[in-house]
């Protein structure tokens, strides 16, 4: 972002995603939003706080735009911490646009993407995390992804990154207490002890950085692809979870040759299945393709779903050199067609469901599974605090190292000065996270991913 | 005695020295204004220089041109290098200081120097016109002009001696104080608040039993504080130590209603660091014991100081608390320990280059900046004194950052932190504590050196070889070739690189004369020893640098002094507060002030870069 914003002017947009709705809302803040308001209406008071009905008018040709409810909110108890005045008119594209063009003409400037939040971040309202969560929340795609970013939005990573800093000060603390008082007026602590909390330290950092997983879940949601040999029901599977006709199935091996994804949610999580073509060794380029897809997205997986026909009854060599090869991830083992058969194949599989399909048998079973699998697997649940951002986890990842670093100080007996260097460059790092020390770059990068109108 | 001078220097404590000494051989015409003239240089308190991270500031002081290192080299009774089994960038110099003989060397030093006259008087008001400094009322009427002014005051400025429930008003134990100057500057717009420091108890010699007591020597062929100090060869008189009881206790803890610290009788805030004994037994009451060192005030000196003991609780608690610790059943004292109270301007009132903010050419130095100490004086004397001269030269001032100097980081946390106490330098308050060793402040400062003019040329060029061939030798580490038949008496397996086997710390510092002996004779052994710890301690010391570095993008954005802080809506209350109050010169430095935000130093930014 070139253009620094100037809290001496009054920005406007439409807060409302574009398109068919019943009202729209259009936003203007800034030192004059309100006298800029007021002269594009009917009444020619505004009261804090109050929703007040209204109409738009254009002074010029005291033409009527719309009827609208307006409310103002004062400085600096509103979002932006500016004088804030919020329209909310009919929706669809003729009213807001309209009332959008008149503003402009009346002295407010388009706002900018994100500047409604960056002026937020500038005024005081919001930390630099909060600000983030606000584009995660305009952006969130399920339920659990959009409370997630409420509650960083309401600052509880925040605490929970300044409950490390805290650790961490504590440690350089009596580091550097050390320096300053001989050792005839303190008794110092044992490096052994230092070293401890350290470790601890360590853990709960690693603990948050684990929480990428969990809040990449959250925030994106679940990656399934549903894997296997061909005409094993994969197709079939997928249709029977969405409830719709939405693959071609056959009874024709390699019917699916390319990787289709469709969503669904299930207890406020998104799942994200994906359905492969069959795995088989194949001369077909086009076949061959798709398996290529098919093993791409493995390797992305959060959960992979293995469809296991029960009906091949031919030692299932493929399906164990699958489990073994796939260790890392969650595989759930569906035993599909029991309409067909009721000999389960014995595969070493942690979780397993038997289903049919075709016939929606003990589907409820598995989306069960899949949900426990999840959240178990992932340390999910409703009070998840979860870092989401790629540079949050960079940031731990560095404290982490600085962290380790000063262990191996420790180890190789370098006094307290070396260890304490260490142990501030965690804490440099982990203000990276809270914007203490962020640069512009940084900050605009962040303000970039909103939409215009928050 | 003349009516105009350049110069004016208030007060003759460790302040006013290094300023009216810098000033005058500066060649400015320099007059040093003070209540007695027999108590310039007077250690109020305890009788020693440096210690840790004042023995940085005492390096500093030398190398910049100040006189502090070369008069406690002259007269220190013992010298003992702090901290050795730690690394090298918190050793510290500390010496025993002969008070008498000190105050001696240092009053003559400022007889001998030309452009200096010592006028015996008290300054009652200060003439300023239109925010310019003229001239000094004294206290007999008669005004000293001068273009510029460093006030020293220290504890005088309405002084407050607390013993118990007595209040005595006093500049020091047996001197007046300063009163009517912190009015008048009141009156021209200067903040004035109130300051607690104290000191212990001096007891007769005769009356310690030694027998009872550990002895305490100092190193027997210790380093000098002075690069102009040759053939130092100390004397070595030892000092003692002894240890507080229950009972000492149980006596104190009796008597803490008549405390004037508890009972509200004293305003001002004392210092959490240097705490008196009835502090340390309050805060610290699991701690069965504290420790106390005896410390002779001059050679052969019949009063004592009982390091430790600070205290403002009445005369009688005190003998008897004193009296039940081993050694001292007997004390008999001298002087009997008291609290001080005193005025101070705090800090936000002046720029780094210690000037004040409100009046052109007046300068505050030392306590009255609201810190502690001879060394924190002395350094903030010296600079106060160069930065005055270069202002009626037209020249810019020096400005010491943060990772040149403690001086450095003393200053700025002046100009950037709020007062709650005396400050005192720490190290750790240094963040780039690493790269600013006693070791090396001749060749972190000599640019500086060189800038101010203070320092000997013969010195200067000496600093600048070790420089040069520090660089060298560095390189010279890597390519050198240790074998196993080695003359440093280390055993080594295979042939290896010089750097690398200190890296592997198998040589330590016992072994850098060696190594200058037999590998690089021709090089100052103080550069071998400079190159042995860079590379001793490489990476730590880079990844210091990368922090500078990180850090200087901040601190090289410059805000304006007149910045206009109410014209920008979007500051915090408190950050805009802190702002107007502090008017910190970089982004930098309003980064290090409580209050103000992240986010408001984000907005300075985005407004700096319009």
């Amino acid at each position: 972002m070139t253009a620094a914003i100037y809290n001496d002017d009054t920005v406007a947009a439409i807060s409302t995603p574009p398109g068919v709705g019943g009202i729209s809302v259009v936003r203007i803040s800034g030192n004059d939003a309100l006298c800029i308001t007021l002269s594009g209406l009917a009444i020619k008071t505004l009261k804090p706080r109050y929703a007040q009905f209204t109409r738009v008018t254009d002074p010029d040709t005291d033409e009527t735009l719309d009827d609208v409810v307006v409310t103002y909110f004062k400085a600096p108890a509103s979002y932006t911490g500016e004088d804030t005045v919020e329209i909310s008119c009919h929706g669809g594209f003729s009213a807001a646009p309209a009332i959008l063009a008149l503003y402009y003409r009346l002295g407010a400037r388009p706002a900018l993407p994100g500047e409604f939040t960056r002026r937020a971040f500038v005024n005081g309202k919001l930390d630099l995390l909060q600000a983030e969560a606000v584009a995660d929340l305009i952006h969130a795609v399920s339920d659990t992804g959009q409370k997630l970013a409420t509650r960083t939005l309401s600052g509880k990573l925040s605490e929970r990154v300044q409950a490390l800093r805290n650790e961490l000060t504590d440690i350089a603390s009596i580091l550097e207490l050390e320096l300053d008082f001989s050792e005839e007026e303190i008794s110092p602590l044992p490096h052994d002890k230092i070293n401890k909390k350290i470790n601890e330290a360590k853990i709960h950092i690693s603990a948050l950085v684990d929480s990428y997983g969990a809040g990449k879940i959250l925030r994106e949601g679940v990656l399934v692809p549903i894997v296997g040999r061909p005409n094993t029901g994969k197709s079939s599977l997928l249709n029977a979870l969405l409830e719709e006709d939405r693959a071609i199935i056959s009874h024709i091996p390699g019917t699916t040759r390319d990787t289709i994804e469709e969503s669904f949610s299930h207890q406020g999580f998104l799942f994200r299945l994906v359905d492969t073509a069959g795995l088989r060794k194949t001369q077909d380029p086009i076949e061959k393709t798709g398996t290529e897809r098919a093993y791409k997205t493995l390797g992305d997986a959060d959960m992979i779903l293995l469809v296991v026909d029960i009906t091949m009854a031919d030692g299932y060599a493929f399906e164990k050199q699958f489990l073994s090869r796939y260790s890392e991830t969650p595989v759930i083992v569906i035993y599909n067609k029991i309409d067909l058969s009721s000999d389960l194949p014995a595969l070493d599989a942690e979780i397993s469901v038997a289903v049919s399909a075709t016939h929606h048998q003990h589907l409820d079973t598995l989306l069960e599974k899949m949900l426990s699998t999840i959240q178990s697997y992932y340390h999910v649940d409703g009070s998840t605090i979860a870092i989401t951002k790629q540079r949050h986890k960079h940031a731990l990842l560095q404290a982490l190292e600085a962290l380790n670093r000063a262990r191996q100080a420790i180890f190789r007996s370098l006094s307290n000065e070396y260890i304490a260097l260490d142990i501030r460059e965690a804490i440099n790092a982990l203000d990276d996270i809270t914007g203490h020390t962020t640069s512009e770059d940084v900050l605009n990068n962040i303000f970039d991913h909103f939409c215009i109108g928050k | 005695m003349k009516n105009v001078y350049d110069i004016i220097v208030v007060g003759g404590g460790h302040a006013g020295v290094e300023a009216a000494l810098a000033a005058a051989r500066l060649g400015k015409h320099t007059a040093l204004i003070t209540i007695e003239k027999r108590a310039i240089a007077r250690m109020s308190c305890n009788p020693s220089i440096g210690g840790l991270a004042k023995g940085h500031l005492v390096r500093e002081i030398d190398v910049l041109g100040g006189e502090m290192g070369k008069a406690i080299d002259a007269t220190g009774i013992q010298f003992k290098l702090l901290n050795k089994s730690k690394g090298r960038a918190v050793w510290a110099p500390r010496a025993q200081a002969d008070k008498r003989e000190y105050e001696k060397y240092m009053q003559r030093v400022i007889d001998d120097c030309p452009e200096l006259d010592v006028i015996e008087s008290d300054v009652r008001a200060l003439d300023v016109r239109d925010r310019q400094f003229y001239g000094a009322y004294l206290h007999n009427g008669k005004c000293i002009s001068a273009r510029a002014c460093i006030l020293t005051n220290g504890t005088f400025l309405q002084g407050k001696i607390h013993i118990g429930n007595i209040q005595i008003p006093a500049g020091r134990y047996g001197e007046l104080p300063s009163i009517g100057l912190s009015e008048q500057l009141k009156d021209l717009g200067f903040v004035v608040d109130r300051l607690k420091t104290g000191t212990p108890s001096r007891i007769a010699k005769r009356s310690i039993d030694f027998s009872k007591l550990e002895i305490q020597e100092g190193d027997s062929n210790p380093a000098s504080f002075s690069h102009a100090t040759t053939n130092f060869q100390p004397k070595n008189i030892p000092c003692w130590l002894t240890y507080t009881t229950e009972e000492t206790h149980e006596i104190l803890r009796s008597a803490l209603d008549r405390s004037p610290l508890y009972t509200g009788k004293i305003a001002g805030v004392g210092p959490r660091y240097c705490p008196s004994i009835e502090d340390k037994i309050v805060r610290f009451s699991e701690k069965p014991s504290h420790q106390l060192f005896l410390e002779p005030e001059w050679e052969g000196s019949s009063q004592w100081y009982v390091n430790g003991f600070s205290s403002s609780l009445p005369v009688d608690i005190q003998i008897r608390a004193l009296r039940s610790i081993p050694g001292l059943e007997h004390a008999e004292f001298i002087k009997i320990g008291y609290a001080i109270e005193y005025d101070y301007f705090p800090s936000h009132q002046i720029t780094r280059s210690l000037e004040t903010k409100k009046v052109s050419g007046l300068y505050f130095a030392g306590q009255i900046n609201g810190t502690s100490g001879y060394e924190e004086a002395a350094a903030q004397g010296l600079i106060a004194a160069v930065n005055a001269a270069r202002k009626l030269d037209d020249r810019p001032p020096v400005i010491l950052e943060r990772h040149d100097a403690y001086i450095g980081v003393l200053i700025d946390d002046l100009c950037s932190k709020e007062t709650s106490e005396p400050y005192r330098m720490f190290t750790s308050l240094a963040e780039y504590r690493l790269l600013l060793r006693w070791d090396n402040a001749h060749l972190r400062l000599l640019d500086t050196a060189k800038e101010i003019g203070l320092q000997s040329q013969s010195l200067l060029e000496l600093f600048e070889q070790t420089r040069n061939e520090t660089r060298v030798l560095i390189k010279a580490f890597k390519k050198t070739k240790i074998l196993s038949n080695n003359p440093l008496g280390v055993s080594v397996g295979k042939t290896i690189p010089l750097s690398l086997l200190i890296l592997q710390q198998k040589l330590d510092e016992s072994h850098v004369p060696d190594l200058q002996k037999f590998y690089f004779p021709d090089y100052l052994l103080d550069a071998v020893d400079q190159a042995y710890v860079l590379t001793r301690y490489e990476g730590y010391i880079d990844r210091q640098f990368k922090q500078v570095k990180k850090m200087h993008q901040l601190e090289a954005k410059r805000i304006p002094r007149d910045f206009n802080y109410n014209a920008i809506t979007s500051l915090s209350n408190e950050g805009r507060e802190k702002l107007l109050k502090f008017r910190p010169e970089t982004i930098g430095q309003a980064s290090r002030t409580r209050g103000i935000s992240p986010a408001d130093i984000q907005v300075l930014i985005i407004f700096l870069t319009k």
